[in-house]
């Protein structure tokens, strides 16, 4: 064929296609042209929500899962016993059951389940679920110790036939471990837990299931019927069958991590609180649905709660500022408050303080300023040294000029135990006379004194260990290095360190002071003692003072609050005359979120912004743009 | 198609080697005598530019005629010194102190709100004025500008400590390798693509996980311990063929010594290829720092440097840009003279990418050297 | 040739073995396991170290911990990321692909624009194209791309959707925009001062048109290829297409490319309407894939359909257009989802999204989720790619020189062949031999890039794998990233030496 030929074929052939298909354009409402019917788009109401770390398992009471990511997502999904209320007063949540003493002594607490208590597959929430967390964290029931498991370098357990013959729970907590046994009633509403040893924060010991002990059974045991599960579990812990623990623990360890999405079998993320798990992207988000079927007060408002995860504050700010996220609790920094602030009408930024404190521990056992043996064993030498130290510490100049731009209503920590809010705060403070003995304005001329007193001659090297990459312990060794040097008693040296950690327990020798923070995840008053009781494990400073660890093993079996406030306000009065250190503040926090989404309330605590969900609401008012407002 | 193919090299057979040496700029002009006019007619400008100069004399000729490569040098010189005078420095125990009243430590009270510049600008209100703090200060009152400059100055010394190591052990890597060859070559090639598998970035990042938090320079040498494969493979290629040359021959026949064969004979004909390599990696030093700072495995407090600077204020982007913006400007000022000043030495040393004369400079060459034949034939 | 590569594969693997040997002393060397716990006021915290010690056989010498890992590796077992209990194989699995979509497209990106820019200055050397474009090429350089990635978010994302909101130009800032086109335009074009005014008035007067014409149809918020942009652009890919596949010359291949083209307006309607919607439920990736295919196979069924000598040339042709023009179709049926996609409640009108690689509670079909992944995979891409698009134009603007230096060139102007075709055929073709060599070794710098990338816009990729492991001392992760990163490096090396021996017959790669 010639080529002139074939191009007036071609000509011809697009003339005439462009004259079929110009008339034939298929009616664009049926089809998608307008973006019509079938593109299947979700249009529930939906709240998404950033947080700084993935979600990635189910069982947050196993090594693994005991996370905050992990625990803020079983907030949504499960209920327990009781919960913190804005006050951090800790409220009984009846919907679920209920608990109370039964005996001082020994303790003895009954926990009974609500009847219309259930999990998202029907099954009663019961005592059963409850046995099997005690059972597993207790440890009671191990029978390997965790040194006899023998590993190879990828965690992979190499004498696996052994241990799959032994009972080995990994997520074992000492404290649930002072409950030495347990009983059931006959229909499994009721347990009754004694208590070997008396355990003051009895309350927020034990307060829900973990995961659903039938799930559990079934998987390991291999049985159909939930019921029949349940009895399995149950027997299981009361003939102590190792046979069947095995299997139970095994599957209790290792059943409830995720891998890149929700497992095909539903079981694995049962459901008895308002939402339950729909979708899951690993290192992305997960995805709440509200449960129609849920019954308790704490229902579900919003239909989807989308918890998104990105670690960068920053970026968050610009997702919210894009409308990716609704909600975020970042950490705060004065630039990320401004950053939130400057979005405009359109968000609301709430400022307040979260669960960790800052604080300056004195190193008591290390050759330096403040041991005793550098002054020939000299006690009060040593006592008024530290003193005068802790006097110079220019608390209030650091709140104001790090933490108040954050939160203006910043103040000064006083309590080495209570967090600030909590019920016991103002009595302990008043109790411990931290404020009198280190005033907040420097107290130069009572330092001096103190010092002419211990007859040192000034100034004094003192060695001050922190985080050497976090900005703001930077920012409060400058500020107090300021203040030091001029008073010129003490030198400040600075021995920041990025292994500032390890170096805490394993170089004390090189430091003589150390400022960081601790967080506290609950108001338990026990918690305090691993810090300055005698030998305790994050007592890096060889305090030791008989009278605190008297107090002390009073305060841990003590479960009357008043008695426990007292008991507290005593030990820290032995702490503030011992010069043991001063707390500094408690850490800022800072929720931000778009005003569509209503009754966001977060607390200082665990869950933080995920508390009062059942308040959230949307206001629907998709359309309107805050980029305008903005 | 295929009626054409013999204007490529695809059937030439033969290859340009890329080298340096100085002969060969007269000797590919003279090979070129016979081929057609307009080629005669750009070597007679070529020729004309670098007639009675030496190979050294030429490459700084060229490079000094480059602009973007003068202003950048300038540039460069400009802030260094910038930087130094300016707060001084520290030599181990000799203290050098610079014309600027801060340090980058001292706490000063906070002048304007959130410690905003002090700079005015001529178009401002106020007029032109440095005052107290030009750059801004930090939350706690600490002088911007004082930072900044002790972050050029942490980020100059992190890059030429890279650039010295890199170029010290890539030399040395491609030197031998092409030399030697044969089983030398292939261990150390080998060794070559060992450091090669990995992007720096990654072997940065985890080196930087343990070393970053120190002193600047243990990260610095270990980076340069890292980034010099690049270079090594160009000087591999450049002494394998610099081996075959007959100045090689000669030298060898004279009786000199490998090393002296290897470090008087060949690597000054290898150093355009190393000073343009050593130049680029140092640009991407800079940014490899500021990109080490960024994933958190950098340069960490109390150490400064402009990465660290940028990543610890990025958070700031929005709300306090002073904090940002002046040592963001510096890293892209200092690694964009670095660029041009190697994109200057690279048109210097190589010839083959020369300047296309345009047609009218063609013309008058043509004109001219026609006259001349007119002249010689009379 | 075979044994080449036998060899290779071998010294190769050699090179990983010593690679993951020196790989995992560095990361054990710098990782702390423990170091979370030596904080912690659990008062289990000493046992727990002890557990978790004996769990990671921290007290074994760390070549005993390598023997063992290398044992499970080389058996298929990654290993687990022990602070998770998640095996590492999963992690892999969708961060592998996350990591290669993205550094696929920053590539090809950065390839076609950075080689195109770098011709057109090499050809104007010394000009003020060539100064504009170099400059912006070291400025690119220059510029942390954390940075680059936050301006993205702020006026990419943004401000884009806050235009969106209301998307009207302005009529100055249409006047302003053709106006630096234009300008660009005759800076780029190049020759006498006429020739320069008339190109920079046309592509002035172009771009306004263009404009206007998204204003006017609503494009912005109905994106779509009707008749007239679906013509132009297909007519424009068959004549591209066809002068770098084999030249203008060849008019078998021309017309091959043009039926392709006519095919495929005939095709529009029927495909896009009717077989697209037919396939809605069904439709996958690999789906699409093999309508591609499908696609080359027609287009290379036209190309042998016209015959000639040189059938083969017209079929490579007609195939890579045929796959264009498919995607055409395709990138419309996309596109029409776009109204629905902005209105959904998950999106909210703001389409460009700054954070992971798809929306939460979207919902939708396969065509919603392949425009949702694009509006999420534009500004991660596009801030990777400017890093390595400076490359290229600097790359290609020097390879493009040394070849205009060749004898080769000299000899065929002295043919009298005009200088389009010298450039095209002889100069720009050339030209791209030694990309062959750039390419592989870039692509493992972007992948490095991809580090930063991921982690601004949290893409759940390898990068952002390593980066998060390397910081919770993961070292089960942490090693598979870097033995896939070091694997994908050899290979790519291998390939590169192997392209490039098949693309330049001067190299010979010797056993």
């Amino acid at each position: 064929m010639k080529i002139r030929r074939l191009t007036a074929f071609v000509a011809g052939a697009a003339a005439a296609a462009l004259a079929v298909s110009a008339c034939t354009p298929p009616d664009e409402g049926g089809d998608t042209g307008t973006g019509g019917d079938d593109s299947g788009i979700q249009t529930d109401t939906a709240v998404t929500v950033g947080w700084n770390q993935p979600f990635y398992e189910y069982n947050t009471s196993s090594a693994t899962g005991n996370a905050t990511a992990n625990a803020n997502i079983l907030y949504l999904i499960q209920e327990s016993f009781n919960y913190y209320d804005p006050e951090l007063n800790l409220v009984q949540n009846e919907d679920f059951g209920t608990y109370e003493v039964i005996n001082e002594d020994p303790l003895t607490v009954e926990y009974t389940f609500a009847d219309d208590n259930k999990w998202s597959d029907g099954t009663p929430v019961d005592a059963v679920d409850l046995l099997l967390q005690w059972g597993a964290t207790s440890g009671h029931f191990n029978t390997i110790g965790d040194e006899e498991i023998e590993y190879d370098d990828e965690g992979n357990v190499t004498n696996q036939d052994e241990v799959d013959s032994n009972v080995y729970f990994n997520g074992t907590s000492a404290t649930v471990g002072y409950i030495g046994d347990v009983e059931l009633s006959e229909d499994n509403k009721t347990l009754t837990a004694t208590y070997d040893v008396n355990y003051a924060d009895w309350e927020v010991n034990l307060t829900g299931a973990a995961v659903p002990a039938h799930v559990v059974a079934m998987h390991a045991l291999d049985i159909e019927d939930p019921a029949e599960a349940k009895q399995a579990v149950k027997d299981a812990f009361e003939n102590e069958d190792t046979e069947a623990l095995a299997a139970i623990s095994k599957f209790w360890n290792e059943g409830f991590a995720f891998g890149d999405s929700l497992p095909e079998d539903k079981s694995l993320y049962l459901s008895n609180g308002a939402y339950e798990l729909v979708e899951m992207v690993a290192g992305q988000y997960v995805t709440l649905q509200a449960r129609e079927d849920f019954t308790g007060s704490h229902a579900a408002s919003v239909e989807r709660i989308t918890v998104r995860y990105n670690e960068d504050p920053m970026q968050q700010v610009l997702a919210l500022e894009n409308g990716e996220i609704d909600v975020m609790a970042p950490q705060a920094t004065a630039d990320l408050v401004e950053a939130l602030n400057g979005l405009g009408d359109g968000y609301t930024v709430l400022t307040g303080i979260d669960g960790t404190y800052e604080h300056v521990d004195l190193q008591f056992t290390n050759g330096g300023p403040f041991d005793p043996e550098t002054y020939g064993g000299d006690e009060e030498t040593a006592l008024k040294v530290r003193q005068a130290f802790l006097k110079l510490i220019p608390r209030q100049e650091i709140v104001d000029k790090l933490i108040k731009p954050l939160n203006p209503e910043a103040e000064v920590r006083q309590s080495y135990n209570v967090v600030p809010g909590s019920p016991m705060y103002d009595g302990v403070v008043a109790a411990n006379g931290q404020a009198e003995a280190f005033p907040l304005e420097n107290d130069v001329a009572g330092a001096e004194a103190l010092m002419e007193e211990a007859g040192v001659e000034t100034p004094v090297d003192v060695r001050i260990l922190f985080g050497a990459s976090n900005a703001r312990r930077q920012q409060q060794y400058a500020i107090m290095a300021e203040a030091f040097n001029q008073s010129g008693l003490f030198n400040l040296v600075d021995a920041s360190s990025d292994d500032w950690g390890s170096m805490l327990d394993s170089a004390t020798d090189q430091y003589d002071a150390a400022l960081f923070g601790w967080q506290s995840t609950s108001t338990a008053v026990t918690a305090g003692n691993a810090n300055y009781g005698t030998g305790q494990i994050n007592n890096f400073y060889g305090y030791s003072n008989p009278e605190v660890d008297e107090l002390q093993d009073q305060l841990s079996v003590e479960t009357d609050p008043a008695e426990q406030e007292r008991l507290l306000g005593e030990i820290e009065a032995h702490l503030v005359n011992d010069a043991f250190g001063v707390t500094i503040f408690q850490f800022p926090s800072v929720t931000a979120y778009r005003n569509t989404v209503t009754g966001i309330d977060p607390i200082t605590i665990s869950p933080t912004v995920f508390y009062g969900f059942w308040n959230w609401g949307t206001t629907g008012d998709t359309a309107e743009d805050p980029g305008e407002e903005g | 198609m295929s009626n054409e193919r013999n204007d490529d090299p695809f059937e030439t057979g033969e290859t340009s080697t890329g080298s340096l040496n100085p002969s060969m700029t007269a000797a590919t002009t003279a090979a070129d005598d016979d081929v057609v006019d307009d080629t005669q007619a750009e070597n007679a400008i070529e020729l004309r530019e670098v007639e009675g100069l030496s190979q050294g004399q030429i490459v700084r000729r060229r490079f000094f005629r480059h602009t973007g490569a003068m202003i950048g040098l300038v540039v460069l010189i400009l802030t260094a010194v910038l930087a130094i005078t300016s707060i001084g420095f520290t030599l181990g125990p000799i203290r050098i102190p610079g014309w600027w009243q801060y340090s980058h430590t001292q706490l000063n009270p906070i002048l304007n709100p959130r410690g905003a510049p002090t700079l005015t600008w001529p178009w401002d209100s106020a007029g032109f004025a440095i005052g107290e703090h030009p750059f801004g200060q930090d939350e706690i009152g600490r002088d911007i500008f004082a930072r900044t400059m002790k972050g050029v100055q942490t980020s100059l010394i992190v890059m030429a400590v890279i650039g010295a190591v890199a170029t010290l052990v890539g030399t040395l890597i491609g030197a031998f390798s092409g030399f030697f060859r044969g089983k030398v070559d292939t261990v150390l090639m080998r060794f070559t693509d060992l450091i090669i598998t990995l992007p720096v970035i990654v072997i940065g990042a985890v080196l930087g996980k343990k070393l970053g938090a120190a002193d600047p320079i243990p990260l610095a040498l270990a980076l340069g311990a890292v980034s010099w494969t690049g270079l090594a493979r160009l000087v591999r290629g450049d002494f394998l063929s610099l081996r075959e040359r007959e100045f090689v021959d000669a030298a060898r026949v004279a009786g000199a010594s490998t090393t002296r064969i290897i470090f008087k004979h060949m690597l000054p004909n290898a150093i355009g290829v190393i000073i343009v390599s050593v130049t680029l990696l140092m640009s991407s030093a800079i940014l490899l720092e500021t990109a080490l700072s960024y994933l958190g495995f950098g340069i960490q407090q109390p150490n400064v440097s402009l990465g660290q600077m940028i990543n610890d204020y990025q958070g700031a982007f929005n709300t306090r840009p002073w904090l940002f913006w002046w040592p963001g400007l510096f890293i892209i000022l200092i690694a964009l003279c670095i660029n041009f000043i190697g994109d200057g030495l690279r048109d210097a040393f190589d010839p083959r990418q020369k300047k296309i004369p345009s047609a009218r400079k063609m013309a008058r060459a043509d004109r001219r050297a026609a006259r001349v034949a007119a002249r010689a034939t009379a | 040739m075979l044994i080449f590569i036998v060899r290779r594969t071998l010294v190769g693997l050699a090179l990983l073995l010593v690679a993951s040997f020196v790989f995992y002393m560095l990361v054990d060397f710098t990782i702390d396991p423990l170091s979370d716990l030596r904080t912690s006021t659990d008062p289990s915290a000493p046992l727990q170290m002890e557990q978790r010690i004996e769990m990671l056989n921290l007290d074994a010498p760390p070549w005993e911990r390598y023997i063992d890992w290398l044992f499970a590796f080389v058996t298929g077992d990654l290993g687990v990321a022990w602070r998770t209990g998640r095996s590492v194989s999963d992690l892999l699995g969708t961060a592998i692909i996350s990591t290669i979509q993205l550094v696929s497209f920053a590539t090809v990106a950065a390839i076609v624009l950075g080689v195109a820019v770098g011709i057109v200055s090499a050809l104007r050397q010394y000009s003020s194209f060539d100064y504009l474009i170099t400059f912006f090429a070291f400025l690119m350089f220059s510029l942390p791309s954390f940075w680059v990635a936050v301006l993205l978010k702020q006026w990419g994302a943004i401000g884009f959707n806050d235009f969106l909101v209301d998307p009207v130009i302005a009529p100055a800032v249409i006047v302003g925009i053709s106006l630096v086109a234009g300008f660009l335009w005759q800076l780029a074009v190049g020759g006498g001062a006429k020739r320069r005014a008339i190109h920079g008035v046309i592509a002035a007067l172009t771009v306004a048109l263009v404009l206007v014409y998204m204003q006017v149809t609503n494009w912005w918020l109905q994106p779509r290829l009707d008749w007239v942009l679906l013509t132009l652009t297909s007519l424009g890919i068959a004549v591209t297409v066809t002068t770098l596949s084999t030249g203008l010359r060849n008019r078998r291949s021309l017309y091959t490319a043009l039926t392709c083209v006519v095919l495929g307006l005939v095709l529009y309607i029927p495909v896009r309407y009717y077989l697209f919607s037919m396939l809605t439920p069904s439709m996958s990736y690999g789906l699409a894939a093999l309508l591609g295919l499908l696609a080359i196979a027609v287009g290379m069924g036209i190309g042998w359909a016209w015959r000639g000598p040189d059938w083969k040339q017209s079929a490579r042709t007609g195939g890579i257009t045929a796959f264009l023009i498919a995607g055409l179709i395709f990138l419309d049926k996309v596109l029409s989802y776009w109204p629905a996609y902005m209105s959904a409640p998950a999106i909210n009108n703001r389409p460009i999204q700054t954070i992971g690689d798809r929306a939460p509670n979207l919902g939708g079909n396969f065509w919603v989720q392949v425009l949702d992944g694009y509006t999420h995979l534009i500004l991660p891409s596009l801030a990777l790619m400017l890093i390595s698009f400076a490359g290229y134009t600097r790359f290609s603007r020097g390879s493009m020189l040394e070849v205009m230096n060749q004898d080769y060139i000299r000899t065929a102007r002295a043919k009298g062949i005009n200088e389009r075709t010298v450039v095209m055929r002889h100069g720009f073709r050339n030209s791209l031999i030694p990309l062959a060599s750039i390419v592989p070794v870039d692509i493992i710098g972007l992948i490095g890039g991809a580090l930063i990338t991921e982690r601004i816009f949290s893409r759940p990729g390898m990068g952002q794998l390593f980066i998060a492991n390397l910081g919770a001392d993961d070292i089960d992760p942490v090693m598979a990233y870097l033995v896939i990163v070091a694997f994908l490096a050899i290979l790519a090396n291998i390939v590169a030496d192997l392209l490039y021996a098949a693309l330049d017959p001067r190299i010979r790669v010797n056993a």
